[in-house]
This record gives structure tokens, sequence and C-alpha cells, in this order.
């Protein structure tokens, strides 16, 4: 297989993955799409070092997720040069409507986070548990801990969902 | 709404995600190249221009030197020689360190970490840029005027009357503008460090 096949198939297999991480470091589709073509960007500039890398899923979590914290740091709208209404990302799907009230409140809560605490959120929310967070932040697994202890403080005195649109 | 509601609504939307279908093999690549052609254009462009006009300027004096005979020339172009080699490499190795950051390599604490740092040393080579670059305004003329054999204008009083106070005025209301602009940048920096 080659290197772009390679790519392609990485790419293909973890696009979710991905997708996952634009939902939560940014809150307009057009930066979620600048930000998914980013990502690809990065995975692309530092393939070789997945090649090397014991654990591709931590490394391209990593990638995402210090992609998404540099390119927000960057905070410039540019326009798009690759239209990424191909992609069929289907955002509007018909959902349970108060199941996706609620979904969009998650969102929310966590955007409200810093941008580390928002990251450990994020693979707390696809069942790592705290040392495997500790190994893709970089992080301890005791200041997870604590973190987590934070971030669940903070979540818990929010007020539940509220029927707010947050995006189109 | 408990951390388990959470992972479990979480649960759903990974689901419903997994579902989508793959993206396009053209399109993705499509994103890869015009990302990295407009990265290397954008990043590397103003840097380099910048770092020749200095090189080019730094090998005319040194090639003039001989045609100095004036002590003081000789020290005046030494100096500006040594700013203009060494600025744009103190410069273009900030930015190295800045473009260095291991986003495939590092975990996001050290990756931030790294990142302000760097941020923070560019904005200390761009202050030393200011300061020397005052002092090139005063070392640079004597010996041009040494060079081209017209030493009448800067043995004038009054042309340095003139042209000092212009000359730092202007320096002061360009570093003003740019190191407001890099202060943004260190600004930015520190908030991402604090949020740590």
């Amino acid at each position: 297989m080659s290197k772009e096949e390679e790519f392609i198939h990485l790419i293909q297999e973890n696009q979710g993955l991905i997708y996952k991480i634009t939902l939560i470091y940014s809150k307009e589709k057009d930066e979620q799409d600048d930000l998914y073509q980013e990502i690809v960007y990065q995975t692309w500039k530092s393939f070789d070092q997945f090649k090397r890398a014991s654990k591709p899923s931590t490394w391209l979590y990593r990638v995402g997720m210090n992609t998404a914290i540099t390119h927000l740091n960057k905070s410039k709208k540019k326009p798009l040069m690759v239209s990424m209404d191909q992609t069929l990302f289907n955002y509007s799907e018909p959902m349970d409507s108060k199941k996706d009230e609620k979904i969009q409140w998650l969102y929310a809560q966590i955007r409200k986070l810093n941008l580390l605490d928002r990251g450990i959120m994020f693979l707390f929310l696809e069942g790592k548990n705290y040392e495997e967070i500790g190994q893709i932040t970089g992080v301890s697994t005791s200041n997870v801990g604590t973190r987590m202890s934070r971030i669940k403080q903070k979540l818990k005195s929010e007020a539940t969902p509220k029927p707010t649109k947050i995006w189109n | 709404m408990e951390l388990e509601e959470m992972q479990s609504l979480w649960a759903d939307l990974s689901q419903k995600i997994e579902k989508q279908d793959k993206i396009q093999k053209e399109l993705l690549m499509d994103i890869t190249k015009q990302k990295f052609r407009k990265k290397l254009d954008g990043i590397r462009l103003p840097e380099m221009i910048g770092s020749v006009i200095c090189y080019v300027y730094a090998m005319y004096l040194l090639s003039k030197f001989p045609e100095l005979e004036l002590w003081y020339n000789q020290v005046f172009a030494m100096i500006t020689i040594l700013i203009m080699t060494i600025l744009p490499i103190a410069s273009l190795n900030a930015i190295k360190s800045m473009r260095s950051v291991k986003i495939g390599g590092d975990a996001p604490a050290q990756m931030l970490e790294k990142f302000a740092k760097s941020k923070i040393k560019f904005w200390k080579v761009q202050r030393y840029g200011v300061i020397f670059g005052a002092l090139t305004l005063i070392t640079v003329l004597p010996p041009i005027a040494e060079i081209k054999g017209n030493m009448d204008f800067i043995s004038k009083p009054l042309f340095w009357a003139i042209y000092l106070p212009c000359g730092l005025l202007y320096m002061y209301f360009f570093s003003r503008w740019a190191l407001g602009k890099y202060k943004k940048v260190m600004n930015s920096s520190e908030q991402l460090l604090s949020e740590l």
C-alpha cells in the first residue's frame, strides 16, 4: 500500500473522530470545515511520525487536538479553498429532537471549558480512562483526575439543557 | 445532566457519525495539497525576502570594505555588517523554533508550552531588532558616504540635526506598529499558557 493510500485509509477510518474534534473546538459550520481541512493537512504533514507511533489512535487524537488548539489561536476566518459540501457530513439528519437539544447543550457546555479541559472532557466522553487521557494530553494521571472533578463540578453547576439553537 | 448521561449521548452521536459515508479520496487529497501549498507560501516568503535584502546589503558593504580609509567608517561598516547578518539569522531561528512545534509528536500540554515559549523568544528577537535597527540608522550612512565619495553632507551638523530626529521618529512609529502586532501574538500565547 502506498503512503497516499495508507493516509486515505487512516482518514477514512477515523473521519468521525476528526469530525467530533471540530465540533467541540469550533461552533460555526465554516470554522468546523476549515478546522477539518487543517487536521487532515497536519495529519498528512506528520504522517511519517504516525508510522513510527506505537499507538496510532493516541497519535491521531494528539494531532487533532493540537491542530484544533493552534488553529483556534490563529482565530482568523479565512475563505475555504476546497468546498466541503461533498463530505456528506449531514448535520441536519433528523434526530429525536429532545436528544438533539441535549447534544447541542452538551457541545455548548464543553466549548465553555478552556482548551485543555475541552480535550480532556472529549477524551473522557470517548471512553478513555484517566491514564489514557494523560498519555494523549501530556498531563499526569492525577492531574487528569483533579481536572475531571473540576469539570464535573462546573458542568453540574450549569442549568439543565435549555432549548437553544447552537448552529443551523 | 450527569456525566453518565453525557457519555451515553456521546456514544449515540459517535454511532451516528460512524454511519456517515466515507470522505471521497479525491477531495481528501485536494484539501491536503492546497493546504500544503498555502502554508509554504504564507510563512516562508516575507521573512526570506527581508533576509535576502539584509544579506545583499551586508555583502555590498563587505565588498567595499577595503575602500574605507577612515577608521570610524570601518567600525561603522563592521557594526552594520554584523547587525545585518546576525539579526536575520536570529529572526529566522525564532520563526523556525515556532514552526518546529510538533503537532504530530508532542502532547498538547507540552506543545502549548513550547508554542508559547518560542513566541516569547520571537518577541525578544524583534525587540532587539528595533534597538539595533535604530543603531543602524547612524552606522549605515558614513561608510556609504565615503564609498560614494560624498562626505560633504554627513559632515554638516544640519544634516544630522534633521536626519537623526526624523530617522528616530520613523523608527519609533514603525516599531510601535510592528511590536504592537507582535504583542498581540505574545498575549495570546500567555493566555494559552494561563489556561493550562
